[in-house]
């Protein structure tokens, strides 16, 4: 779980790693405070969250890709289509730190907007309005894509 | 499969950003790292904890040895006095009684 939301998140594999074991590292050093399989699941994803978010801000490492740089889906898309995921994770990676860690969240841990507010410390109506953004931003740029692909 | 429609948009992004796992070797990385990671900030605390109780001990100690000081800097400053002011009560008392004595003698 904090690997993959970590890898998800920077698109670094190296990083995700340390991430994971500065989370792992903490958690060994708190776990004291956490008496149930819940609360340390609720404390490392708020703590990979907040990890995750730092270590962005550290290496500045928001990736700004190009359309250009992001191969478009196959025409006929099947419902397991590894080239769409690996665009949709492209875009996902294009995203501003705060939506980004929101979508990760989402559709990774499947958590709903009141426990993303919870984990990321924010209101749950700017959950609700960077989710909604951000799949706008990501369906624009998929039909921008499916466009280009078929021109 | 078509991406404009929200519950398609959503399901491949729960595809796209299914959980994967870290390499094989990052766990046996991860455990052995502690070791190292743990025993030098341990021995370090402990060392930066003597260093800081030292700081503590030596200006405390410092303190308490000058206050003793400055204490018997003022008992001798008090006895000092109090002998001042014997003397002078002795040298008057001579006085008179050699003023005394001189009175008597003239008669």
């Amino acid at each position: 779980m904090v690997f993959s939301l970590a890898y998800h998140f920077l698109q670094d594999r190296a990083l995700a790693e340390d991430v994971t074991q500065e989370v792992f590292l903490q958690l060994f050093r708190e776990q004291e405070g956490l008496a149930t399989d819940q609360h340390v699941r609720y404390w490392l994803r708020k703590v990979a969250s907040h990890r995750c978010i730092d270590a962005a801000r550290r290496r500045k490492i928001r990736p700004r890709l190009a359309l250009d740089e992001i191969r478009e889906p196959a025409a006929r898309e099947s419902f397991h289509d590894p080239m769409l995921n690996e665009t949709l994770r492209k875009l996902v990676a294009t995203l501003p730190e705060a939506p980004r860690m929101i979508m990760v969240l989402r559709y990774q841990e499947d958590m709903d907007p009141t426990e993303i507010a919870d984990a990321v410390g924010m209101p749950v109506a700017t959950v609700k309005s960077h989710l909604h953004r951000s799949l706008t931003m990501l369906r624009e740029k998929m039909q921008r894509l499916k466009k280009e692909s078929v021109r | 499969m078509n991406i404009d429609d929200d519950a398609n948009l959503e399901r491949s992004l729960r595809q796209a950003l299914a959980r994967i796992e870290p390499g094989r070797d990052f766990s046996a990385i991860s455990y052995s790292r502690p070791r190292v990671i743990f025993w030098p900030p341990s021995r370090t605390m402990l060392a930066l904890a003597a260093g800081l109780v030292l700081l503590l001990l030596v200006p405390i100690g410092m303190l308490q040895y000058q206050a003793r000081q400055r204490r018997g800097e003022q008992a001798r400053e008090q006895l000092v006095t109090a002998l001042r002011i014997t003397e002078s009560k002795l040298q008057k008392t001579r006085q008179m009684v050699v003023r005394e004595l001189n009175r008597r003698n003239t008669l």
